[in-house]
């Protein structure tokens, strides 16, 4: 257990094989680099909702961001449904740019910004 | 006997179903439909069945069990509004960037040339350059590149960027210098030119470039050569960040284009008056020559052109020559209009001053004996005309409990405002003023740079709301609502307005309280400057403070907002306003219809 003054606001990345998602998570870390906003990763079991949706429930700003091996990249929010995650990206996406705008919308999230769409 | 009144607007067709006896009228239901076609002509027909369809199912009863069917004689008004600029602002060779991206990096002043960053390498040691970033380059190599040359001895003083890259740049960087980012139309930045780049610490705004002897400093400019480059300055006043490139040509103008002037002919003679000078200028001069007999602009000129324009329309809409139209009344309204700017090179908006007129026309009487021959074909039910616009809509706004004669009306249409009193002993007088809820639209899509007509309509209508988290929004008036289920992420953080249907966002970032004070000003500058000026035609010696009650009518007394202005700013005359109650039921709709059918 960290002390109270030991965790910081972040937003949280968990994902479940780290050598599978380095061109994804290194688009996603742009976006939230670009818009100013810190964030920490942690390699954890479990499927894509689950994984975004505990790296919300951990993050003290209640935004978490799930990256399954495959690809799939999902958005979460402490307070939304499991099932329904702010932004996804599915595996095989069209454009790695589009992990980019999810990262550049969890820091959005975080800042009260609009949200970007593509 | 079974009557309905029916009464044809420029928008909606109202209807009145009563049973009318010896000495009783009971009413029994009401319908109200668009109106098909323009005011006053056959085409009217499909509305008209339409509304009173709606009626008769409400009282369920049969179209054949109607007797007799009351339309009113259409006030032959009709209004139309156009819009010219009067200054123009253009950049010339490029000489300026002025927006505000959302992260520009880095922060501080830089001057230098302006330099491709694929030239970097050929640059010599010592000399202070501005590297041009475009979208093929990737923000790792940029970074590299630019440590690089600058390792090398170049002095990278600034860097302008075509991607939302700014801040990954800057923190790459070895020797932090301001960057500005999001810059679209990279390709027209002139190379090789003098140029600085400043961004501004978070939360405020850039110093030098704002100031021209900050911009005469950086390009040691002579004072001639400063006073030509105040327009770029003023331009970028209130951005976080900005680009100046000085290019031999380069200019910012600010062009006043000559609007022209407009000559009213008035029963107090004749004036001209130049629209340069504003609109309180030109409604100052038509107040001193009222009525308004007609009005002609300089041909060749922006007036002229939207004089022209107006005249044109009604003629075709009333089947007159353009020559006899005769403009009986008009607003001019003050407005800053948003336009993009020639040659700019960031999508970057100015708010260029704006004229807004609306012209309103007495045309021959409309054909209304057409309308009811056509009704009484389609319809087999006998069709009377019955009585002037004004004077039914008295009758009927005397049903709102709590009103006595004498008595005016303020008939808040899409159109025109009119106006009608009703003095002690029957006498009746009437006006209409160009202007009303069309105008409104208008001048707010201008200010606020919407063309989407549904949109400024719900604009109009609705109050606003900022989505604040996934569960709540803030309301206009700064209470927090929240909500059970999440809200849609597509417009967290926007701007909304709520609608009895649902939460429409707002397209781009425009601020709440912006949308809110240019709807209310713009509801002020048309309908209360209308309101008191119909009321001083119509009052008792010309004075406002010689009426008592006033009744708001019409489908803008709907509005949230415009009976509470009106009324608001009648109150300093001492005259009770607010929004009727027909029948003491319907609300400020059907005032007509009701009066058609108490009419005889």
């Amino acid at each position: 257990m960290r002390s109270y003054d030991q965790i910081r606001p972040t937003i949280f990345i968990y994902y479940d094989d780290y050598h599978m998602i380095q061109i994804p998570i290194k688009k996603v870390k742009e976006g939230l680099e670009e818009e100013g906003v810190p964030w920490e990763e942690k390699q954890i079991k479990g499927n894509a909702q689950y994984l975004a949706k505990q790296a919300a429930q951990d993050s003290r700003l209640g935004i978490g961001i799930g990256l399954l091996s495959d690809g799939t990249c999902l958005l979460q929010h402490r307070r939304m449904p499991m099932g329904n995650p702010i932004m996804k990206v599915l595996a095989g996406a069209d454009t790695m740019e589009n992990y980019r705008v999810l990262g550049s919308n969890a820091a959005r999230l975080a800042k009260n910004m609009p949200l970007k769409w593509f | 006997m079974l009557v309905a009144g029916v009464d044809i607007g420029n928008n909606t067709i109202e209807v009145a179903l009563a049973k009318v006896e010896e000495n009783s009228t009971v009413f029994i239901s009401s319908g109200i439909a668009a109106t098909t076609g323009v005011k006053g002509t056959p085409s009217n027909i499909t509305g008209i069945r339409m509304a009173l369809e709606d009626a008769l199912r409400k009282a369920s009863i049969d179209m054949r069990s109607l007797d007799l069917i009351r339309l009113n004689e259409a006030t032959p008004v009709i209004s139309d509004m156009a819009m010219e600029t009067i200054t123009e602002t253009i950049i010339t060779e490029s000489t300026m960037i002025g927006h505000n991206p959302s992260t520009p990096g880095g922060r501080g002043l830089g001057v230098g040339k302006t330099t491709l960053i694929f030239h970097l390498d050929k640059v010599k040691s010592g000399e202070k350059v501005i590297a041009i970033v475009p979208r093929n380059v990737d923000f790792e190599d940029a970074a590299i590149i630019i440590n690089k040359a600058v390792s090398s001895g170049v002095r990278v003083e600034g860097a302008v960027v075509q991607k939302d890259d700014g801040v990954l740049i800057s923190n790459r960087l070895k020797k932090k210098i301001p960057i500005v980012d999001e810059v679209a139309y990279i390709d027209k930045v002139p190379i090789g030119m003098p140029a600085a780049v400043e961004v501004a610490e978070q939360g405020y705004t850039i110093k030098t470039l704002s100031n021209p002897y900050g911009i005469a400093t950086v390009f040691e400019l002579s004072p001639e050569e400063t006073k030509n480059i105040v327009p770029v300055a003023r331009a970028l006043i209130g951005n976080r960040s900005a680009v100046v490139i000085r290019t031999p040509a380069g200019d910012v103008q600010e062009r006043r284009i000559p609007a022209g002037s407009m000559v009213l002919y008035g029963e107090k003679g004749r004036t001209s008056v130049d629209l340069d000078e504003g609109a309180k200028e030109v409604m100052e001069e038509l107040q001193r020559i009222y009525p308004l007999q007609d009005a002609q602009g300089t041909s060749g000129t922006n007036v002229g052109g939207l004089l022209a324009k107006i005249r044109s329309t009604m003629a075709e809409l009333t089947g007159q020559k353009p020559e006899a139209i005769k403009i009986q009344d008009i607003l001019a309204v003050d407005t800053l209009v948003q336009q993009k700017v020639k040659g700019g090179l960031a999508n970057e908006f100015f708010a260029e001053d704006a004229v807004g007129l609306a012209a309103m026309v007495k045309s021959s009487r409309l054909p209304m004996e057409k309308v009811a021959k056509k009704v009484k074909e389609e319809l087999s039910v006998p069709v009377h005309i019955a009585g002037v616009e004004a004077n039914m809509a008295i009758n009927g706004a005397l049903t709102t409990p709590g009103t006595a004669k004498p008595l005016a009306v303020l008939d808040l249409g899409g159109g025109s405002v009119d106006a009608a009193f009703l003095t002690d002993d029957g006498k009746i007088k009437t006006v209409h003023m160009a202007g009303a809820g069309d105008m409104v639209n208008m001048l707010m899509g201008a200010e606020l740079g919407i063309t989407d007509k549904m949109l400024l309509e719900d604009i109009k209508c609705n109050p606003l709301a900022k989505v604040e988290s996934l569960f709540s929004i803030r309301l206009e008036d700064h209470t927090v609502k929240f909500f059970d289920s999440p809200l849609d992420p597509k417009i967290y953080a926007r701007v909304i307005l709520l609608k009895d249907d649902g939460m429409i966002p707002l397209p781009g970032d425009m601020k709440l309280e912006r949308i809110r004070t240019v709807r209310r000003e713009t509801k002020e500058k048309v309908f209360v400057t209308n309101a008191l000026r119909a009321l001083e035609q119509v009052a008792p010696a010309g004075n406002i403070r010689l009426l008592d009650f006033v009744v708001l009518l019409g489908g803008s007394a709907l509005d949230f907002e415009i009976p509470e202005m009106i009324s608001d700013a009648l109150a300093n005359y001492g005259v009770v306003a607010g929004r009727g109650n027909i029948r003491g039921k319907e609300g400020p709709r059907n005032a007509v219809a009701t009066g058609l059918v108490l009419s005889e």
